[in-house]
């Protein structure tokens, strides 16, 4: 009996050793990452404004920002192609302006621009280097600018906010104040644009995004966001004012800003950076997107422009395509706008489809396309040189803010009531590098001129919409579209936080 | 006090005169069907006195009266009363108790008798899948439990394995059974490395459960309701299900040696286009032929050995098993090889106070497969392209080359299943010892210890010979490298300690009290890597191990990719039952859980359950014998959700900047099941038809879901874990009858059938999201269901296809259901889902002396199945350059339509099907004793031999993982992989 109690009081001692040695306090820890919050750490501010930076790659993307800014306008179409291209009708709807709260795309932008506006966030308000937040204030800026541009009503977090509180939001008129005054703050602190890298926050790049929301904010501070729209004389001069602060100059070709070393152009004032078979976006989607399978290089067989606006350019215009003889022994085909029979690497060998059909791009497209031109309807386009050397991973940098932009905003900012002088010597300089005659200096001219010269580029909304444009009836949206549309509408779930109001008409 | 004094002196004469009188020692051999029975209880009746067996089934009783009569019994077997009539020497044979209420079902922490069980417990023994030709551990259950509800992801072998108990609890991924192995529960997770992403698709792991030779099983017991899992707690929510190995049950050593050898062919409908049809339907002529079938498909050939033995001392017993399994598939380059063994042994030490089993199950699994990717988009996956290659179109040019196409999207099947390789090495280990200290007849103390331990290697690579267009290339110095080759790691290491003291006391007769208290610890280890190289000297053919050579190093086509993260768990938990004047059972459960995953303010929970049964009948003879009615409440919770949720959480990705950031949430919480129940169980018809009944309720509130990165901008880009309000409501009915129609001592013939009904509905439920991503060229970002309140989980949603218009193209409905084409339709949310709402199993099982035949069926219905692989890849559009199915050929689609996600897809997914067919034959007598053979049984065994359904694709018992965002999908087919009929002969012999 008592060599049994022994037994046991050892076993109990023992159970109690082992039961304490095995109590935890559940503590979470972080192995295969970071744990990245102000209350609870330090925040490695730089990791988060290379993030910031890396962000603007989205733009390189075809669908996205790109897409609602390009083919929901009169430039671009991405038609449904037999079984290709469907999608869900994702693109199909932004051509024709039949969007809703659940679009992918609508969605992922939204996403997109204020997650980078977090990234900014965890720079500047948490203690990041001098260098680092001023460059972080930049980026926040412009991505603000994008949802104030998009959306309207521009959610937004205080230095302190809790993550599992619903944000604050801005009406669209207070976000432009804001980003304004953001600007103006930092643009003397920013530094100078590097020689050959215009991927880094700048004074230059300030300037224009300043230029820009002073050419907009007659429409993002009109009562209606569709117009009417009065543009202040003292907001065109600052237009004018920021241009002029803008130290750079056109490239001695319109195609320099487009070629694989595009970062050479002195003309390109903001730039998303593409390292050859290195690190980079997704800038390959502006050949690949529209490039048909059995092209060099192969393509998706996606997106057209229309003829309405191909026949917009002279026929000589140098802006339409990019000949060199290298392109063409290469891939086959000249570079820029694609209509006609597409040819084999050297020029020669005439290429068909996959149905054995010639391979030759029609001038006309639809929605869906039918019959024979089912894989050829409508003209193509590679507004960048493809890269020889590596066409996954190109060198091409993405040009987000280009000079002959900067110029043409001067030019209309004078003809709307600005002070400042030289407009027609802009649009002179402007056509001359493209070898074509001037358009005339009027608010029809200049938006003439902007859709040529920065065609595929990403401001075709913002141009059709503060020239009252974006609405109209078009070639291939036979109706005038609901005012509603010059706004996208607030992401359904972004709903969940009752600060945020959908926008009208939704 | 003089009456008790009295008392006191007439029971001591009584006991003094029958001692005096009648006495005499007892002593005897108690044995079963198949040989002395260690363990059994004798019992002299009315009275405490009795024995157990020992190790050779022998025991001895002193002083027994001459006329007494003793009571022997054991777990499973019948009860038999044997009067002593003077005897000193009387050996006993028990037999199996036919009576499904007296079964001893194993539930967490313990036992219960079936008959006194409060919950909706269910247990199938080795008896019942012995003599069938199981292929993995989970088709053991498959249409045996009411409620239960397996679904293979696809044909393949060793293919996941969805396990649905009573249905649906959690809107994410994790809504499969906690599983318990001798008291040791295993993590959730995939033991098994799943295909990396690298632009071909992902696949998934294989079934965590296939690491249990299914040979080695004794039992597997199924806890349904809230009263038999909330001794689990936070991972009860889904059910439980409880497998018990085998274990020596003799001193006299044993030995069986099993093997079976199977032929697996094909077993489907497709109705893609012969080369007659295509060329009738205007195909294009190349002047050769192919068939899809012998491009893709071949007989598979099954082999089984398995190998065991057991042993025992006084003291001690051991059973050591091997099992060899090696299966192909039917589609070519693809199988799985399997090697367990396991070792258990059970020993006393002094004099039976300490008991110690220690145990090892160990397997080595080798699955190989081919590219057979769950979300494949325009191009990589073998079963689509050996689809729609033209079947004039032969694979070989002249010269003995493979014939491609122009357009690298359009590859040739063969040249794309030879140019491909996937492997994956799978080991575990499952080790634990069990101590047990009985400290005193009453109170008992258990440690157990337990390590898993799974390393897992995927090995796969496309030749740079195969060309695919924008995957599986990089470009170095100008020049384009093809090839690509993937390795992905995964380990796990998990620690489990528990500690429990049960406490059984039996009062007086009328209450008996069991008690159990513990405090269990698990620590769960996950650590994974992998590596991507694109880019290889074209004459290189073995690129997995010497993936050195990618130009990816130089070319940016180099992927690192790696992980870790840890789960602690910790909790106390109790559970009282009661066992009152024989009628009435109660019992009660709390157990408190805390996880390392949670939220910092919410890192606790406590989850409970009562329980209660009354026996209105009981042990009557007639045709009412026995009738029991119970019911049940409680709370249980899910924990399967990622790790690192809770936190402000980011990896580095390259080049220095930071990614995968989720929003911290110091609230998030456990997800609760609150459930209700009553059933019934039942024998009738004199014993010869036992059954039970069950009706449930379960609400699952704080709903764990990753919201939307748009809902909490400025945020980052992440998903959010939070709870969501709201309620997923599910109800059941569940039905299960076994009648012996024959049950003599030449004859028996028994049969057995169940039926689950279910329904689900989301109650208050905030968001509206789309799942179950939709794959295929031209469907990107299109899904198939929806959660929606007040819909059913996973309900479809899509456009109405209403017909084609004159042109040819597809009629949909727009918002107030008018047919309107493409351009204008709205999807549409239907009152279809995938999740079938009744589930039905029905076997029989006959044998007449030493023949004997068993069948089984298994059916769903109510339920529908969105072929993505019809919306991929046939529609008139994509034909003739790829070959479609005759009907869509035969259609009056334009070209020009797009194959936009629509009911047109959407089917029927009823079947019945016949699972199991067997007939065996066992030999005894003089031959086989003379070799020293026990005996010998050979059988004959077909799986799958008949199939009933109207669904088009290959098989409707079909559940492609189309995980999005976190959120798991049902019924979704997309390429996946046809279920084999297979064919096998095998022979079972002891010795």
């Amino acid at each position: 009996m008592k060599k049994n109690n022994l037994l046991k009081v050892f076993l109990l001692s023992g159970l109690v050793f082992v039961g304490a040695s095995s109590c935890t306090n559940l503590e979470e820890r972080a192995l295969d990452g970071t744990i990245q919050s102000g209350s609870a750490g330090t925040v490695d501010t730089h990791a988060f404004l290379t993030t910031a930076y890396n962000g603007l790659r989205s733009f390189q993307d075809q669908g996205n920002m790109y897409a609602l800014s390009e083919m929901s306008t009169d430039a671009m179409v991405g038609p449904t192609r037999g079984g290709d291209w469907d999608d869900n009708g994702a693109w199909r709807q932004i051509h024709a302006h039949t969007w809703n709260a659940v679009h992918v795309h609508v969605r992922d932008t939204w996403n997109i621009l204020l997650s980078n506006v977090y990234n900014c966030n965890q720079v500047i308000y948490n203690n990041g280097s001098a260098s680092d937040v001023l460059q972080a204030r930049f980026l926040r800026a412009f991505y603000y600018f994008h949802v104030i541009d998009f959306f309207g009503q521009v959610p937004h977090r205080e230095q302190g906010s809790d993550l599992n509180a619903d944000a604050e939001v801005w009406s669209r008129a207070d976000a432009t104040n804001f980003v304004i005054s953001e600007l103006e703050a930092i643009v003397n602190s920013l530094p100078a644009r590097t020689t050959g890298d215009a991927s880094i926050a700048n004074q230059d790049a300030a300037h224009f995004l300043l230029a820009k929301l002073y050419l907009n904010k007659a429409v993002y501070t009109a009562a209606n966001p569709a117009g009417p729209y009065t543009f202040a004389p003292a907001d065109m001069t600052k237009v004018v004012q920021n241009v002029d602060a803008i130290s750079s100059s056109l490239a001695p070709s319109y195609w320099d800003n487009f070629k694989p070393a595009n970062n050479t152009s002195p003309e390109i004032l903001f730039s998303s950076k593409n390292t050859r078979s290195g690190s980079g976006g997704g800038i390959q989607s502006r050949w690949r997107m529209c490039q048909h399978y059995n092209q060099t290089p192969g393509g998706w067989n996606g997106f057209s422009t229309l003829s309405e606006y191909y026949d917009r350019f002279a026929a000589n215009d140098a802006r339409k395509n990019y000949t060199d003889a290298s392109v063409v022994t290469n891939f086959g085909n000249p570079a820029g706008f694609q209509v006609g029979q597409q040819f084999a690497p050297g020029g020669v060998t005439p290429l068909a489809d996959r149905n054995g059909n010639p391979l030759s791009f029609t001038r006309e497209v639809t929605l869906i396309t039918t019959g024979n031109a089912i894989e050829t309807a409508g003209i193509r386009a590679e507004k960048y040189i493809p890269d020889a050397g590596d066409l996954n991973a190109p060198e091409n940098d993405l040009a987000l803010f280009r000079y002959s932009d900067a110029l043409l905003m001067k030019a209309e900012a004078i003809t709307r009531g600005g002070t400042g002088s030289g407009a027609a010597a802009i649009m002179t300089s402007i056509a001359a590098r493209a070898g074509v005659t001037a358009a005339p200096t009027t608010l029809d001219g200049i938006y003439a001129e902007r859709g040529r010269e920065l065609w595929w580029e990403g401001w075709r909304r913002n141009d059709m919409i503060r020239f009252g444009k974006y609405l109209e009836a078009r070639q291939l949206k036979p109706s005038v579209s609901d005012a509603k549309v010059v706004l996208l509408p607030i992401p359904s779930a972004a709903l969940l936080n009752p600060k945020l109001k959908q926008n009208d008409g939704y | 006090m003089k009456n008790s004094l009295l008392k006191g002196l007439m029971v001591f004469l009584t006991m003094l005169c029958t001692s005096l009188t009648y006495s005499q020692d007892v002593s005897g051999t108690v044995s079963d069907a198949s040989g002395p029975l260690p363990g059994a209880s004798v019992l002299v009746k009315g009275t405490t006195k009795g024995a157990q067996t020992d190790f050779d089934g022998k025991f001895t009783i002193k002083n027994v009266g001459s006329n007494a009569v003793l009571v022997f019994s054991y777990i499973g077997l019948k009860s038999q009363e044997v009067n002593v009539a003077g005897r000193s020497n009387i050996n006993v044979t028990l037999k199996e108790d036919s009576k499904e209420l007296k079964e001893v079902i194993v539930v967490g922490y313990g036992s219960v008798k079936k008959k006194d069980a409060t919950g909706a417990v269910d247990q199938i023994n080795s008896k019942k899948f012995d003599n069938v030709a199981a292929t993995s551990p989970a088709e053991i259950l498959r249409g045996k439990v009411a409620g239960v509800q397996i679904t293979s992801s696809s044909g393949e072998p060793g293919a996941s394995t969805a396990i649905r108990i009573r249905g649906n609890t959690s809107l994410r991924s994790g809504n499969g059974p906690l599983i318990v192995v001798d008291g040791v529960p295993l993590d959730g997770g995939d033991s098994s490395a799943g295909g990396a992403d690298s632009g071909l698709g992902t696949s998934s792991a294989k079934s965590p459960l296939n690491f249990i030779n299914q040979n080695d099983i004794e039992s597997m017991s199924v806890l349904k309701d809230a009263s038999s899992t909330a001794i689990y707690g936070s991972r009860g929510a889904n059910g439980v299900i409880m497998i018990t190995t085998k274990k020596s049950k003799s001193k006299e050593p044993q030995l069986n040696l099993s093997t079976s050898v199977g032929i697996s062919t094909y077993s489907s409908k497709f109705d893609i286009m012969s080369k007659e049809q295509y060329l009738a339907a205007g195909g294009t002529n190349k002047g050769g032929s192919y068939n899809w079938k012998d491009a893709l498909l071949q007989t598979g050939v099954t082999r089984n050995y398995d190998l065991s033995y057991s042993t025992g001392t006084d003291n001690s017993n051991t059973r050591i098993s091997f099992g060899a399994n090696t299966t192909e598939g039917i589609v070519k380059n693809t199988g799985m090889d399997k090697y367990t063994l396991s070792i258990s042994n059970s020993t006393d030490f002094f004099g039976g106070v300490v008991k110690v089993e220690p145990k090892i199950l160990y397997s080595a699994i080798k699955d190989k497969t081919t590219l057979l990717s769950d979300k494949a988009g325009y191009i990589g996956n073998a079963v689509a392209t050996a689809l729609y290659w033209n079947p004039t179109l032969p694979i070989y040019k002249t010269d003995g080359s493979y014939n491609t196409i122009a357009g690298d999207d359009y590859l040739n099947p063969v040249q794309l299943i030879n140019s491909y390789t996937d492997y994956t090495n799978t080991s575990k280990l499952l080790a634990s010892i069990n101590t047990t200290v009985k400290l005193n007849s009453h109170l008992k103390y258990q440690f157990l210890l337990a390590f898993e331990n799974s390393n897992s290697t995927r090995k796969s690579q496309l030749l740079p010979s195969m060309h695919i267009k924008d995957v599986a290339q990089a470009t170095y110095d100008g020049t384009v490298y093809f090839g690509q080759a993937d390795i992905s790691n995964l380990n796990k290491f998990n620690k489990t300690f528990e500690h429990t003291l049960s406490y059984n006391k039996e009062f007086n007769p009328n209450v008996v009290l069991d008690l159990v208290a513990g405090f269990s610890y698990y620590d769960y280890n996950f650590d994974s890597n992998s590596m991507t190289g694109k880019g290889f000297n074209p004459n290189q053919t073995n690129l997995i191990d010497d993936i050195q050579g990618s130009v990816g190093w130089k070319a940016g086509g180099w992927g690192p990719y790696t992980r870790r993260n840890e789960t602690e768990l910790q909790s106390y938990f109790g559970r009282a039952t009661a066992n009152l004047y024989k009628k009435f059972v109660v019992n009660a459960t709390l157990r408190r859980d805390g996880s390392s995953k949670l939220g910092a303010n919410n890192k606790y929970e406590n989850f409970y359950s009562v329980g209660a049964a009354y026996k209105i009948i009981e042990a009557k003879e007639g045709l009412v014998n026995d009738v029991k009615v119970r019911g049940s409440y409680g709370l249980t919770g899910n924990q399967e959700f990622a790790p690192n949720s809770a936190l402000a959480y980011a990896n580095y990705t390259s080049p220095s900047g930071l990614g995968n950031q989720v929003s911290s949430n110091p609230d998030l919480k456990w997800e609760t099941t609150l459930s209700k129940g009553i059933g019934a169980d039942f024998t009738l018809l004199n014993n010869r038809l036992t059954g039970s009944v069950d009706y449930f309720i379960k609400d699952t509130k704080n709903l764990i879901f990753a919201k939307a990165a748009e809902s909490t901008q400025v945020a980052p880009a992440a998903l959010k874990y939070v709870n969501l309000p709201g309620t997923l409501q599910s109800k059941g009915f569940e039905v299960a009858l076994g009648y012996k129609i024959i049950d003599s001592e030449d004859i028996s013939w028994d049969v057995n059938a169940n039926a689950s009904f279910l329904s689900n509905k989301l109650v208050d439920f905030p968001l509206f999201v789309p799942v179950a991503e939709v794959n295929g060229q031209g469907l990107s970002g299109a899904t198939a269901e929806a959660l929606s309140n007040g819909a059913a989980a996973y309900s479809y949603y899509m456009y109405d296809f209403k017909g084609y218009d004159s042109n040819g193209a597809s009629i949909y409905t727009d918002a107030s259901g008018n047919p309107v084409g493409l351009g204008n339709a709205v999807p549409k949310l239907l009152d279809k889902q995938p999740l079938p709402k009744v589930n039905v199993g029905f076997n029989t099982s006959f044998s007449y002396k030493k023949f004997d035949a068993g069948v089984s069926f298994y059916g769903g219905f109510g339920n529908y199945i969105y072929n993505n692989t019809s919306n991929a890849l046939f529609f008139k559009g994509a034909f003739p350059v790829r070959n479609i199915t005759a009907d869509v050929a035969n259609s009056v689609q334009d070209k020009s339509d797009p194959n936009s996600p629509s009911t047109k897809y959407l089917e029927k997914g009823d079947f019945l099907r016949m699972g199991n067919l067997t007939f065996g034959y066992t030999f005894t007598g003089a031959i086989l004793d003379k070799a020293k053979i026990k005996s010998a049984r050979l059988f004959v065994n077909g799986q799958n031999l008949l199939l009933f359904t109207k669904y088009s694709g290959f098989d409707p018992e079909v559940n492609t993982n189309k995980t999005f965002n976190g959120v798991p999908s049902a019924g979704m087919d997309y390429l996946a992989y046809p279920k084999a009929k297979t064919i096998s002969v095998g022979l079972n012999v002891n010795f």
